[in-house]
């Protein structure tokens, strides 16, 4: 029943990321960079095109930031992530009209309500696991595409809602370039917070739980507090995706969270590979900006469904075991290779 | 006909194409834990091929189906074959079978375009009625290869060496290979024999359906549903699931105009059915 489960849990234990000395600091380094760079690109281009893509890409790599948290530590898949994505943007586009919110403000309570609609799905997922998990995610999302993101009160008819004014740092309209720098902010926080989980206590705790649920018991970690909680901090970042689409859009509608897009993120999380968020967040952002560079127009659709193909097939370990095979061969072998999970995070919650 | 009789009729012959694209994908599942993601898209293939020799070509029926039928075989073969150093790997196959989905619906796309193409159903002229129920032409077809396969599924995983081999192998892949049962082999024949079941349900449904590139995908998450149900390793629960939800849907679209509710009600039932019985609706075989 649990293949999918297990299979997760075993490459985690296979691809554990070595923490050497050093690590923190270059993950720091390597986020500021692409923050700067993210804004010098921004600056030099200015136009509404680009600003328009990263700002999806901010989106997308929020989103894709919390599903690495669920997946590959938690060992927990959800292939309807459009749903609290959904959930966030609708909530905030709500908040922003209805109450009269300002944007920041709508954001917050935004992503918020997604949490607390990723705790429908985290509950049931305390008995459902593997690949019954999979699939009540991906039917979970489909309902919400098509029964809730179709209720009036939500999203507002036909027409969608149209958010009043955008205020951010007290300019308002707010064009998509100027919103480019809020949504690149929003995105390093998430990225950074998700990173810092992941090396903190409860990361080891996540996945000793997903290694070994009886051995995380006999630590006295909560294993359904962890399963749960790692469930709401992806539907809160998802919701926080949303919340920015809503917000660059300026209005939302019916149409803009199909729950079959759900895969994108799926996908960037798999490319990425288990290990370090970073893996995930560099795949989020190829996978928005390389059809966009590249403009291969019709071929487009099969040169994306190609790669992927080719990417399982030739590169299974992801982009973190390709930065891991380089790391390797620069500092000369990897003894360590064969450290276990569960020891790890035993050994370090005595 | 009777407001009963109709929506039993309907649910019947819809729980039927469930459980056809659903058996397949158990099938697989079964063998090796891999989620085929790619399954809806090989049966489409095999169903414009079959509207291409049938309508366009215009083949004997029997002819044009068995061709239809063949081609998904063949792409479920290339595909096994492609991804197979993954296949320990589920989480790695979906991604694959993933890419695969996106490759094919581009080639549909390509050669056949978003424009739907119509097929005429086949024996319309036949008509059985009893207790108020009417089933046409189709939907006997349906119902009948429905019949047929899981039976000769159930004689051939219970009597025949390879049916044994398969099971065997579902059970405990190690042991199986000790024992000198071609593990490659027995995986190898379980997706030409999904990809074919596939094939046969988009042949079938066909004439239901307005046939685009994505009509495949529509069915899919009611046959990911029953495969749910009926517990992801049971043949028998598949089909009894299958129908179940066939059935279900047909009584809440009967009763409700309301957009999205089958939809919202099918997975509070899912829900609701694992948290009582985790386990399955179905008996396990392995």
């Amino acid at each position: 029943m649990t293949a999918l489960h297990t299979g997760s849990s075993e490459v985690a234990v296979e691809r554990e990321p070595r923490r050497r000395p050093g690590a923190v600091r270059a993950s720091r380094l390597g986020a500021t960079a692409v923050f700067i760079a993210a804004l010098i690109a921004g600056e030099i281009l200015l136009s509404q095109f680009w600003s328009s893509v990263v700002i999806h890409a901010a989106a997308t790599v929020c989103t894709v930031a919390g599903l690495h948290l669920l997946l590959h530590w938690s060992g927990q898949v959800s292939l309807g992530h459009m749903f609290f994505v959904g959930v966030g943007g609708f909530f905030t586009a709500n908040f922003a009209l209805e109450q009269g919110w300002s944007p920041p403000l709508a954001m917050v309570a935004g992503s918020g309500m997604a949490m607390l609609f990723s705790i429908t799905i985290g509950l049931p997922a305390l008995r459902i696991k593997g690949f019954s998990l999979a699939i009540t995610t991906l039917a979970a999302a489909v309902a919400a595409d098509k029964w809730l993101f179709k209720q009036d009160w939500l999203v507002g008819g036909s027409l969608g809602i149209l958010i009043p004014e955008r205020n951010f740092f007290g300019r308002s309209p707010v064009e998509p370039t100027e919103f480019m720098l809020p949504a690149v902010l929003v995105a390093t926080i998430a990225v950074l917070l998700t990173a810092w989980i992941g090396r903190s206590g409860l990361g080891r705790a996540f996945r000793l739980v997903a290694a070994d649920e009886q051995v995380a018991k006999s630590y006295g970690i909560a294993v359904g507090f962890h399963r749960l909680s790692a469930f709401m901090y992806s539907g809160l970042l998802a919701g926080l995706g949303g919340s920015i689409l809503v917000l660059e859009l300026g209005r939302s509608s019916a149409e803009m969270f199909p729950a079959q897009e759900s895969i994108i993120f799926v996908s960037a999380v798999l490319l990425g590979g288990p290990g370090r968020v970073w893996g995930s967040v560099i795949a989020a952002v190829m996978l928005v900006f390389v059809p966009q560079i590249l403009d291969w127009g019709h071929y487009n659709d099969l040169i994306g469904a190609v790669s992927l193909v080719l990417a399982v097939r030739f590169a299974p370990a992801g982009i973190n075991g390709a930065i891991e095979h380089i790391q390797e061969r620069r500092h000369g072998g990897g003894h360590d290779h064969g450290s276990s999970e569960v020891a790890e995070a035993v050994g370090a919650e005595t | 006909m009777s407001d009963l009789g109709s929506i039993v009729s309907n649910g019947i012959t819809n729980g039927s194409i469930y459980a056809l694209v659903a058996l397949g994908f158990v099938l697989i599942y079964r063998n090796s834990g891999v989620f085929n993601f790619a399954h809806p898209q090989i049966g489409m293939m095999g169903g414009f091929v079959f509207f291409v020799l049938w309508v366009e070509q215009s083949l004997p029926y029997p002819l044009a189906a068995l061709g239809g039928v063949a081609v998904s075989a063949l792409i479920a073969l290339s595909v096994r074959q492609l991804l197979a150093p993954q296949e320990h790997n589920p989480l790695n196959m979906l991604i694959g079978t993933l890419g695969v989905s996106g490759i094919l619906a581009w080639v549909a796309f390509d050669v056949w375009g978003s424009t739907p193409a119509f097929v005429p159903p086949i024996g319309g002229g036949v008509r059985i009625e009893f207790w108020g129920m009417t089933f046409r032409g189709p939907a006997l077809i349906v119902i009948g290869v429905l019949i047929v396969v899981s039976a000769s599924l159930a004689l051939f995983t219970r009597y025949s060496s390879s049916g044994l081999a398969m099971r065997a192998v579902s059970s405990d892949p190690g042991a199986s290979t000790l024992m000198g049962i071609n593990v490659g082999l027995v995986s190898t024949l379980t997706w030409v024999a999904a990809g074919a079941l596939s094939g046969a349900a988009a042949v079938l449904v066909a004439p239901f359906v307005n046939m685009e590139p994505l009509f495949m995908s529509l069915l899919f998450i009611r046959a990911l549903s029953a495969a749910l149900l009926g517990g992801m390793n049971s043949l028998t629960g598949t089909v009894v699931a299958g129908i179940s939800i066939g059935l279900f849907e047909a009584a809440v679209i009967r009763n409700t105009t309301t957009v999205g509710l089958p939809e919202l009600l099918l997975v509070l039932m899912i829900v609701m059915t694992l948290l009582i019985r985790p386990g399955s609706l179905g008996r396990t075989t392995a």
